[in-house]
């Protein structure tokens, strides 16, 4: 019995009516869901065990004359997605809230509220993504706006918008948008009593750059090299997904070479971010050392990036169907050699900076996510399995050429700063051995490298889902003649961050820049510190050291 | 502790590159930035349909047509020089296109335009055209007056033939005309 | 030529990441670390643009950062140099239809001037990622021009 069918018959013995449920595929179970069993189905599959993967508002008023929201449920242990489908009302799109039931969906329902206007029963709704001064009624994802008109009809502030003040003797910190070690503009708001956190705001989403709405003009070969720009860290990665969004929805047969391809590149990009994040970590522990060695190292990656793919980063060389570039045998056996030599540096690295005595302290019992709240907020990656939730989509849900590898999922129980960086570390080990394994495949499986031979229906949907170095991306597509419908990205770091909230609660400031990188590659020390006086509505700033240190 | 780190940065020696005074670290794999060659541009416009950055360009300005590689734009995919079928755009592996002065970062080629000879507006180069006429020469293939007319007067012009063809088809009675 | 543009003052940097991918800003990193180690040419990473002779700009200026990088921008001392690091920060890069950004640091520097804040040498890198090379080059061409400018 597939387990399509094993979940079709738990989903029915609780309660849900066989008629709703369509199987698209083996792994693949869509139910239709009316408007107001929602908050039930939701809470049976919870109950169930089934993990929140991703939520996508869709503008189907051209199709079918609705908007419509996507649930993405995963029952992991089987390898089956289950994906509840909701219809709205055209006029007035109102959804009931399922926070409550779920809590890792309080973004997905603000994100739906902001780019496509869609209300929730029975919560606050706020701006997540758009800017505060955004036009109210103007929302981005609709098919009946246009990019021109948005440009028309919002002229971006340069002036600065204040920080909303909602705690009384609470010190606030803010994290960035600017600080001094790397990487995005992302605000984060520590509220302190004393040292400790007692809870963290994130202000974020300054790097909305409307890619979804982007790629709703862009034919469907162009589509990857924007999606691999999402992230210039684990960009292959979303390029991959989206190719297998395509591919499932249109049924399209990935040549065997092409998909050992893909997993040698994937594998490749998850061994540069994980010495980056080592690298990062080591930084903002002021371990400098531990910081300069890994990222020479890592060097040598992006060298074997360059010379495998054509670039250092971008790899650029998806299509849908499968890659457009070739590696011969002598660019196999120069990965061979680097592989080799990183076998001989990293165990020297880790011994010479994790084994350290104050990195361990350091990193040990600190930002502990309990099991519990692991599944509550439903984190991925190296995020879930710290914390003993072993799931990983290489495993559960087998694409490229996961399937026909033998490989090994470290999990630790601890969930501390620690346990997230040893599962890292371990699975360096795992990625050289995938990359080696890889490697003899492509010696010997020979054919074509891309299927470019398939029939454009539109109205399919279809999934996409990669292991990225940081966790689960999963990618919902629905197509069109010769642009995307709607394409909905949900990146890892995307599902983690709500759960910082759980991992700084009484942490001392110290440890809170590591915590928030320990999800994520970065996020470096606070420079000053913002004391709002409600009384006089003053602000002050001064240098952390000050009011921390005495 | 001290010992491990002395021992790491002991194994692994000078790792720093020079550059530039040094060469860089540079495979013959990379995917660098592309040269203009304008003398075989015919501005047909195929780079700019497979660009995803929009960094090619075709744009009519007066009576001439240019073609524009904006490097600032470009993301270095390649799709352009596997695309273009003149050999005009070449791979190279540059990396250096930086400049203190903005319009560097731009390479023009303005071709001659043709105008329809029907309204006189502007739609193709005469590069193309003649290189159109040479193929469908070798080809053995008649150039009739149309194939000179913009897209806009040509589709005019065959909905005029059509018509004129129906009529012709209504006046000898035939009854299953051409729609 | 690089001599005479490094060994008189060493230059510092300030990172200014403006809604990019992350890709250059690894790159830039890159550049920090041993491999490259642009410290030897005296090229140091500061905190605070306050610090800084160089503003190493990347990212299309989406709007949510936009206030934020100008205040940092304006907060740099005169002159002021600005790298433009990346095909997003010179021209948009892939994005530059989409709309909420600026589309690179051409249409922000309008901005600023009307807002009556000079920016006084601006250096284009681009590149997607920019090289680490790249951004060396740029920075030592930023500088011969700064230096040899008018000030």
């Amino acid at each position: 019995m597939g387990s399509a069918a094993r979940v079709l018959e738990t989903l029915v013995s609780s309660g849900i009516d066989r008629s709703r449920i369509e199987v698209l595929d083996d792994r693949t179970l869509l139910v239709e869901v009316p408007r107001n069993e929602l908050r039930n189905v939701v809470a049976t599959l919870r109950r169930l065990g089934a993990r929140p993967r991703t939520m996508a508002a869709c503008d189907d008023r051209s199709r079918d004359g609705v908007y419509r929201l996507l649930y993405v449920y995963a029952f992991d242990d089987l390898g089956t997605t289950t994906i509840l489908s909701v219809a709205l009302d055209p006029r007035k799109p109102v959804a009931p809230t399922v926070i409550d039931v779920d809590p890792a969906l309080d973004w997905y329902e603000l994100e739906a509220w902001d780019l496509m206007g869609i209300e929730f029963e029975g919560r606050k709704l706020r701006r997540l993504i758009l800017p505060e001064d955004w036009p109210s009624n103007l929302h981005p994802l609709r098919k009946d706006v246009s990019i021109e008109e948005m440009k028309k009809l919002y002229k971006p502030l340069a002036t600065w918008r204040g920080l909303e003040i909602g705690a009384d003797s609470v010190a606030l910190i803010p994290v960035g948008p600017y600080h001094p070690a790397l990487h995005e503009p992302e605000l984060f708001v520590l509220y302190l009593r004393g040292e400790k956190v007692v809870d963290i705001d994130y202000l974020g989403f300054m790097v909305h750059r409307g890619i979804e709405k982007l790629a709703e003009s862009m034919t469907y070969d162009k589509v990857p090299f924007i999606a691999e720009r999402i992230c210039g860290i684990c960009g292959y990665a979303h390029s991959v997904a989206y190719c297998q969004a395509v591919e499932h929805a249109l049924r399209i047969e990935v040549p065997d070479r092409a998909r050992y391809i893909r997993t040698l590149l994937l594998e490749v990009e998850r061994i540069h971010s994980h010495l980056l994040w080592i690298g990062v970590a080591c930084h903002l522990l002021g371990f400098d050392t531990g910081f300069m060695h890994t990222w020479r190292i890592r060097e040598k990656v992006m060298v074997l990036a360059e010379k495998l793919t054509g670039s250092r980063k971008m790899y650029g060389i998806n299509i849908v169907g499968g890659v457009r570039m070739d590696i011969d045998s002598d660019k196999l056996s120069y990965a061979e050699k680097v592989i080799e030599e990183l076998r001989r540096e990293v165990p020297r690295l880790i011994s010479a900076t994790i084994s350290v005595p104050q990195v361990r302290k350091r990193l040990s019992g600190t930002g502990i996510l309990e099991k519990s709240d692991a599944t509550r907020y439903a984190v991925v990656g190296p995020t879930a399995r710290g914390s003993g939730v072993p799931i990983d989509v290489r495993k559960d849900h087998p694409y490229a050429a996961y399937g026909e590898l033998s490989f090994r999922v470290p999990t630790y129980s601890e969930g501390d700063n620690m346990a997230r960086t040893m599962v890292r570390v371990e699975e360096l080990e795992e990625s050289f051995s995938i990359v080696e394994q890889t490697i003899d495949a492509l010696r010997k499986v020979g054919g074509w490298i891309a299927n470019e031979e398939y029939e454009i229906v539109p109205g399919r949907l279809g999934i996409g889902s990669v292991e990225a170095p940081r966790g689960e991306d999963i990618h919902v597509l629905i197509t069109d003649r010769t642009t995307p419908y709607r394409w909905r990205v949900r990146a890892p770091t995307y599902q983690n961050l709500p759960a910082l909230r759980a991992m700084l609660r009484d942490c001392d400031l110290a440890d809170a820049p590591l915590t928030i990188a320990s999800i994520d590659p970065c996020f470096s020390c606070t420079d000053r510190i913002l004391i709002l006086d409600l009384r006089t509505g003053g602000v002050t700033i001064r240098s952390v050291r000050k009011v921390v240190g005495g | 502790m001290i010992h491990r780190i002395l021992a790491l940065a002991l194994k692994s020696g000078v790792a720093t590159v020079r550059y530039p005074r040094q060469p860089p670290i540079l495979t013959e794999e990379f995917r660098g930035f592309l040269v203009f060659d304008p003398t075989k541009c015919v501005g047909c416009g195929a780079c700019t349909r497979v660009c995803p950055a929009n960094a090619m360009n075709l744009e009519i300005r007066g009576n001439e047509i240019v073609v524009e590689y904006f490097a600032g734009r470009c993301i270095l995919c390649h799709l352009c020089f596997y695309a273009c079928p003149f050999g005009a755009l070449v791979a190279t592996t540059s990396f250096d296109r930086t400049t203190t002065n903005f319009e560097d970062l731009f390479d023009r080629v303005a071709h001659e335009g043709a105008a329809c000879p029907s309204c006189g507006s502007i739609h193709a180069t005469k590069r193309l055209i003649q290189f159109v006429d040479l193929v469908l020469k070798s080809e053995g293939i008649e150039i009739e007056d149309r194939l000179r007319l913009c897209p806009e007067c040509r589709r005019i012009e065959a909905l005029r033939a059509l018509n004129a063809f129906r009529i012709g088809m209504e006046r000898e009675g035939v009854e299953h005309g051409v729609e | 030529m690089l001599s005479m543009a490094l060994s008189r003052r060493s230059i510092w940097v300030f990172h200014l990441n403006t809604g990019s991918c992350n890709g250059c800003d690894i790159e830039i990193l890159d550049a920090l670390t041993p491999v490259h180690d642009v410290e030897r040419l005296g090229i140091k990473l500061v905190a605070s643009p306050r610090h800084a002779d160089v503003a190493l700009l990347t990212g299309p200026v989406t709007v949510k950062t936009l206030p934020m990088v100008v205040r940092a921008l304006r907060a740099m001392p005169r002159p002021r140099a600005v790298l433009a690091i990346g095909a997003c920060a010179c021209g948009g890069g892939i994005w530059h239809y989409s709309y909420p950004h600026l589309g690179g640091f051409e249409n922000l520097r309008k901005l600023l001037d009307s807002m009556g804040i000079v920016i006084d040498v601006v250096g284009y890198v681009p590149g997607c990622p920019a090289r680490p090379e790249a951004i060396i080059d740029g920075i030592i061409k930023l500088v011969t021009r700064k230096e040899g400018g008018s000030r």
